[in-house]
């Protein structure tokens, strides 16, 4: 799990703080969870800038666990614009939900939080 | 009890932020918006002492939410939390009035320190302002060129300072802002360079040429025109001197009569009575006494 997200790294964000981690490793799967129906909703309805800022916020969210894996798929996703070809932007889609869930996954392995 | 306002999209964020903030200061309280508008609605519910925002944001950005701080004059200092890609918005921001930047990369090692100064500055000028208003009277001498080009400045510094001392509102300030350019005005070229106002009213041009020629030709170029300011919080009073010879009250026309309406000559004074409660000249002409007496603002 630890390639997933960098748990050192993680706390030295939060100055050493374990329990402000453990904090927002909760509020992180509430708020993961939001934002992956946000930007599903935002490819149904073909709206790529706004699918894109969910993106940014994916990044932002997912940096407090430096997890390097989700903010390069984020990152490319962020890049996206509608003149991207479907394929392009599929592929960036697949991507980012497939990182989205994986971070989650292996947060809540490690903070021990049900899902 | 210092309040805090931390404005950001994510929650994962809001909190980090929040927890720094709270272990970091002293007495902090922290409370949440996510976005600009919800920031900017919650004002009117309580000011904060600091606002610490996000730029990259739906509904209204940080740079949105900066300028509408700076346009309703809250007077609440905002830190931006930038990162990789927002340095143009970032930029754009800190000119339209945000006090500071972090990023969001080194938050944790540099958001306290750079909070903690934003606030010492912030609560700084607030002291300052509670001392001028406990302020009650300020006396102010000028001694100026014949050079109308002083003049804007000099009427900006005191409708400054009357502002600061909070004795009159702000309509109040700009009929004592446009009395006192009159006034300053007529001083520099009625009385020291004893420019006849019929001159502009035939050929402004010409007019203004000699006053140009005259400010450099004695006796005109000798001549000071000297201001005494009194501010406080019975009264506003300006006493303005020239140098010149003077002028015959009698002489001056009567700007309300029908036919003299539309002629400059004589429209200045119009305007400074209408705007001062009490305006009186000395015999000679050469000096006027402008008075606005203060009623204590709510």
């Amino acid at each position: 799990m630890t390639s997933v997200f960098d748990m050192d790294g993680a706390l030295e964000r939060v100055e050493g703080d374990h329990e402000l981690l453990d904090e927002l490793a909760r509020i992180y799967l509430n708020e993961s969870s939001e934002l992956s129906i946000a930007i599903s909703h935002a490819m149904e309805q073909n709206d790529i800038i706004a699918a894109t800022k969910v993106a940014h916020t994916i990044k932002g969210a997912s940096s407090n666990f430096c997890a390097q894996a989700i903010f390069d798929a984020a990152w490319n996703f962020e890049q996206l614009q509608p003149s991207n070809s479907p394929e392009e932007i599929a592929l960036a889609y697949r991507t980012l939900l497939h990182e989205l869930e994986r971070l989650s996954h292996a947060i809540r392995q490690e903070f021990h939080i049900r899902q | 009890m210092t309040h805090i306002l931390v404005v950001d999209d994510s929650a994962t964020e809001r909190r980090r932020v929040g927890r720094l903030l709270e272990k970091g200061l002293d007495s902090a309280i922290v409370s949440y918006a996510e976005n600009g508008k919800a920031a900017l609605d919650s004002l009117p519910l309580k000011l904060p002492d600091l606002i610490v925002t996000d730029l990259r944001m739906p509904e209204m950005d940080g740079l949105g939410l900066v300028e509408k701080v700076a346009e309703g004059g809250f007077g609440i200092p905002v830190i931006l939390m930038t990162s990789f890609g927002n340095e143009e918005i970032a930029v754009q921001a800190l000119n339209a009035g945000a006090a500071s930047y972090v990023p969001k990369s080194a938050l944790g090692k540099h958001l306290i320190k750079t909070a903690e100064n934003v606030i010492a500055l912030s609560q700084g000028k607030k002291s300052r302002q509670r001392v001028l208003q406990a302020l009650t009277e300020v006396h102010s001498r000028f001694v100026l060129e014949n050079d109308i080009t002083y003049i804007p400045p000099l009427v900006s510094y005191l409708q400054e300072q009357i502002a600061l001392m909070r004795i009159l509102d702000e309509s109040q300030l700009i009929r004592i802002g446009i009395a006192l350019c009159e006034a300053l005005t007529n001083a520099i070229h009625h009385g020291n360079l004893e420019l006849d106002s019929e001159w502009r009213q035939n050929d402004e041009e010409k007019y203004f040429r000699i006053a140009e020629e005259r400010r450099c030709v004695k006796p005109y170029s000798d001549r000071r025109v000297r201001m005494v300011a009194t501010l406080s919080d019975r009264e506003v009073r300006f006493v303005i001197d020239d140098e010149g010879p003077g002028f015959a009250l009698d002489d001056l026309r009567d700007p309300t009569e029908e036919f003299n309406m539309d002629r400059m000559g004589g429209r200045g004074l119009l305007l400074i009575r209408s705007f001062m409660d009490e305006v009186t000249h000395n015999v000679v002409g050469n000096s006027i006494t402008m008075i606005k007496n203060v009623v204590p603002l709510d």
